[in-house]
């Protein structure tokens, strides 16, 4: 792993000081929120204790019966203009509505003293009334009422308009010229049937409602006679002759009617200050909405104003919570359900949240039920909107995380540069360590850094220092040659001369032949000498020689020529496959490169055989090969062939060989940037010397 | 070479060797040969014998006793007293570096030990022939031309274009060795024996390049000797051959 990686690692745990944040603030806001749901709760147990044991309007415990039916009208803003339809209502499409029968649908408001119904009848075949007090009567509805009077009312209709209610009678609630001036009408025939939208006053209609629809049909099978159907509420009766009246006030079966009363109203009128930003809803136990007022969205209007900040909507994003969306808790309107099913089930108190739109605030609800003696009669449900702890803890988030985020961005960006420059620092030192010694041969000690007072720079001056050490060393070993060449001169010189001034003198005969040893002595250690001192020039010419391009082929070609005069009982054959033969380089140390790989071969190779100098090469190098026939190499010893001083002919061999030949072909190609190797041949009859030199690609 | 020596009355050579049994191996063969001899080991001693007179050649080592550039320190005063004095370096200094310098302060000739007596000799006999017939007014020049050289074998000059060019006396025997069969290859050995030392490959090549940039300092153009290579060296007329 880099050391970038690690400090990479390591700076990811700065991350811990805004998730440290994030933690402090969510601690923050729960604290927060259990604070407001215990003020919450304390507002809403005195509400209810206000309400406690008190018939006030629909609270009344003597409704509770489970069989008594309900029947809701809703508070509607505006007066409906009885026009037949329902659209000047105001009530949202899922507002809560009754079936009348398996065809009928029922929707009632109410406005000041009225009561509106709206009642749709589906109907294939709308039957009017022929004429007056003959039958069939037609299509008709009987309403129920069960005010300080009971009442029941016929609305009939020969054609679509107005209708006042006329009073009519059982068994067959034939219509009348009896009108009820209080209640009026509008029928209208509808797509799937017809319509009516009636008002009455809503003290004839009391707390007591029923409704009735007698659907006259043409009979399938005589088409002069009539079939009735009566659709009701809540009763199945198929006889045309039922008592519906006294089934519905005898039995005492008509729905309760439930709307919002002013008696409410004025028993909380005391927490109406808390209204400002609460929401206070008081419900029976079946959850109808008996008083609703108040907003919980003091704070919406301002929210609404000035939008989120980016860092805000990213800070309400990662905060949110998993709170049930609040348009749950009115379902079907008018009606509260999901809430208060667990307080009237288990008649204590409740608190709970819901998330509110996207912005991330929160709505608590509070729920308390309400007794009268120990009969549960109703639930207080109080409200708060969550968007001042939000916003507060918004505000302390923001500022906590944006500070947080900032210093953490700073330690990361700037321990990533460190090890960017750390790495970068060693990645050098470790460049210049590899690349410390040169294809010539040659150290670079002054490695970079050296001068930093760190640890790395102590590394880097440490490195100087062995690279310094193997200098003097490699120094001392280049010129060894040389020095023990230029030591050895001049005792040698002394025995040459003493021999030469011994030969010039008279001497005995038979001394001839000693001297004649003597002189042999003195010649090979001369060539000895020259050896060693010609690898000596070579290394100095290398370093005072420019490379310069040329074709390595016609210079080989010549020598190769010469070669036959030189090396008589040899036989040279050169075959060229190379593609390119122009290298970098310098003809001299490769005409000497050449010579060395001949004489060496030479020297190797038996008598009458061939030695075969070959180019070959690709598009990147050429490769010089000189072939023998002469004895295989040492396994061990063919990497070290080309190294000073190593040779490895055998010892009792006639012609002494210090080993620099090869090593002045290792020089030679070091020059031109080459390789040298040397190989016994696969079929084990020779050894193969190759030298690989890269060559002027254009 | 004996008939140097009876041309001249007895020259006095001084070798200036730190090396005793060598100086004395030297002095002992130049006398054979009928010079008069001058031995000295150090700088110093022989500065002051000079003098008193100055002999005829000096052949000095390099590194006297304590002075490792005490002969080339000698040549340069030397030089300064006589700019015709014969000067030669014997010495086991080997480098090409040494070689150029020795040649640069006004050697006449660098050779390097081991050198054979004979050999040693014969560029005695060559550098004192070349001071005699300097100074002999009248004497038949035994000349060679080779289109703008001219080879001055009695004074072992050599002259391009009508310039002279300094030459020691090994060069001069290379370009002799070359200019006398012009076109023909001369490979190593025979230069080497032409110029009656034994080198190795690498200093014949370095010796060339002396000698090629000896003439091209004089005519940039120069370029007479050929390298062929594998073979050797050829001299190449500059001009239709005009021998005589």
């Amino acid at each position: 792993m880099s050391l970038r990686t690690q400090l990479f690692g390591f700076a990811l745990l700065t991350l811990a000081m805004p998730w440290a944040g994030y933690e402090v603030v969510q601690s923050l806001e729960d604290s927060l929120r259990s604070e407001l749901e215990i003020t919450l709760l304390e507002n809403a147990n005195s509400i209810a204790n206000v309400l406690n044991n008190r018939e006030l309007d629909m609270l009344n415990p003597n409704w509770n019966e489970a069989s008594e039916k309900t029947i809701y009208a809703h508070t509607l803003d505006q007066q409906p203009g009885l026009n037949g339809t329902m659209e000047d209502w105001g009530l949202p499409d899922n507002a809560a509505n009754f079936k009348v029968g398996s065809s009928g649908t029922l929707w009632l408001g109410q406005h000041d003293y009225h009561l509106y119904l709206f009642l749709s009848f589906n109907d294939d075949d709308l039957i009017y009334q022929s004429s007056v007090g003959s039958t069939p009567y037609g299509d008709r509805v009987i309403l129920f009422m069960g005010g300080d009077e009971e009442l029941s009312l016929l609305l009939h209709a020969r054609t679509e308009g107005m209708y006042q209610a006329q009073h009519s009678a059982p068994p067959n609630w034939a219509p009348t010229e009896n009108f009820y001036n209080s209640a009026i009408f509008n029928w209208n025939e509808t797509e799937t049937g017809y319509g009516i939208e009636a008002r009455v006053d809503i003290r004839d209609a009391g707390e007591r409602l029923g409704i009735s629809i007698i659907n006259a049909n043409q009979s399938i099978t005589n088409k002069s006679t009539y079939e009735v159907n009566v659709e009701s509420s809540w009763i199945e009766l198929g006889e045309d002759d039922i008592d519906l009246q006294s089934y519905w006030i005898n039995n005492k079966s008509l729905g309760r009617l439930l709307y919002r009363g002013q008696n409410l109203a004025s028993a909380v009128a005391d927490f109406r200050q808390l209204l400002t930003d609460h929401r206070l809803r008081i419900v029976n136990k079946e959850g109808w909405v008996l008083f609703d007022e108040g907003t919980t969205d003091p704070l919406t209007d301002n929210l609404d104003n000035s939008p989120l900040s980016l860092s805000e909507l990213f800070y309400s994003f990662i905060l949110r919570r998993n709170d049930p969306p609040y348009d749950i808790l009115q379902d079907p309107i008018g009606q509260l359900t999901q809430k208060i099913a667990i307080s009237t089930q288990t008649e204590s108190s409740q608190t709970a949240w819901y998330s509110r739109g996207t912005e991330g605030s929160a709505i608590v609800t509070t729920s308390v039920p309400i007794f009268h003696g120990s009969t549960l009669t109703g639930v207080v449900v109080l409200e708060k909107s969550s968007d001042a702890i939000l916003t507060l803890a918004n505000g302390a988030l923001v500022s906590l995380m944006s500070v947080s985020l900032a210093a953490t961005l700073l330690v990361f960006i700037s321990l990533l540069g460190y090890a960017t420059w750390l790495s970068i620092r060693v990645q050098k030192l470790s460049q210049a360590a590899d690349s410390a010694l040169d294809p010539q041969g040659k150290i670079h000690t002054a490695l970079p850094g050296r001068d930093a007072k760190d640890e790395i720079g102590d590394l880097a001056r440490s490195f100087t220092h062995l690279l310094d050490q193997l200098e003097n060393y490699t120094d001392y070993l280049s010129t060894l040659k040389g020095k023990l060449a230029h030591e050895l001169r001049t005792p040698l010189a002394v025995i040459a001369t003493s021999l030469d001034n011994l030969e010039r003198e008279p001497h005995e005969i038979k001394l001839d032949p000693y001297l004649e040893r003597l002189r042999e002595g003195v010649a090979r250690l001369e060539k000895i000498l020259n050896s060693m001192s010609e690898a000596t020039r070579m290394e100095e010419a290398i370093l005072n020689t420019e490379p310069e391009p040329y074709d390595l082929e016609p210079i080989l070609m010549g020598c190769i020529e010469g070669y036959s005069d030189v090396f008589s009982g040899y036989y040279f054959k050169f075959t060229n496959t190379a593609p390119c033969t122009s290298v970098y380089g310098s003809p001299d140390l490769a005409v000497q490169m050449l010579d060395k790989l001949v004489d060496n071969a030479a020297s190797f190779s038996p008598k009458e055989k061939t030695i075969n100098i070959q180019l070959a090469g690709d598009k990147e190098n050429v490769f010089l090969s000189v072939e023998n026939k002469g004895p295989l190499l040492p396994e061990k010893m063919q990497s070290q062939v080309f190294d000073s001083l190593v040779t490895v002919r055998k010892t009792d061999d006639k012609k002494r060989h210090l080993g620099l030949g090869l090593y002045i072909v290792s020089l030679a190609t070091k020059f031109h940037k080459g390789k040298a190797q040397a190989k016994n041949l696969k079929d084990g009859t020779g050894v193969r010397f190759e030298i690989a030199i890269p060559t002027i690609n254009k | 070479m004996l008939r140097a020596v009876e041309m001249s009355t007895r020259k006095l050579i001084a070798v200036v060797e730190d090396e005793i049994s060598l100086r004395e191996n030297y002095l002992a063969a130049l006398t054979k040969q009928g010079y008069q001899v001058a031995g000295y080991s150090t700088r110093q001693k022989a500065l002051s014998a000079f003098k008193n007179r100055l002999p005829d050649l000096v052949i000095i080592d390099i590194s006297l006793g304590n002075e490792v550039d005490g002969g080339f320190e000698l040549c340069k005063e030397l030089r300064a007293q006589s700019a015709r004095l014969p000067i030669i370096f014997l010495t086991a200094k080997d480098s090409d570096y040494d070689v150029v310098s020795g040649l640069r302060l006004g050697a006449d000739d660098y050779l390097i030990k081991p050198i054979s007596i004979e050999h040693l000799l014969a560029r005695v006999t060559a550098l004192l022939r070349r001071i005699d017939v300097l100074s002999a007014t009248e004497s038949e020049a035994q000349i060679i031309e080779r289109g703008s050289l001219k080879l001055d074998l009695d004074r072992i000059t050599v002259s391009w274009k009508d310039r002279v060019i300094d030459l020691t006396v090994t060069e001069f025997w290379v370009v002799h060795s070359l200019a006398q069969k012009p076109g023909h290859v001369r490979n190593r050995d025979q230069l080497m024996s032409a110029a009656r030392v034994h080198l190795d490959d690498g200093s014949v090549t370095s010796q060339i390049k002396r000698i090629r940039s000896k003439f091209t300092s004089i005519d940039a153009e120069f370029s007479s000797i050929e390298t062929v290579y594998g073979m050797g060296y050829r001299w190449i007329n500059d001009q239709p051959m005009t021998q005589n």
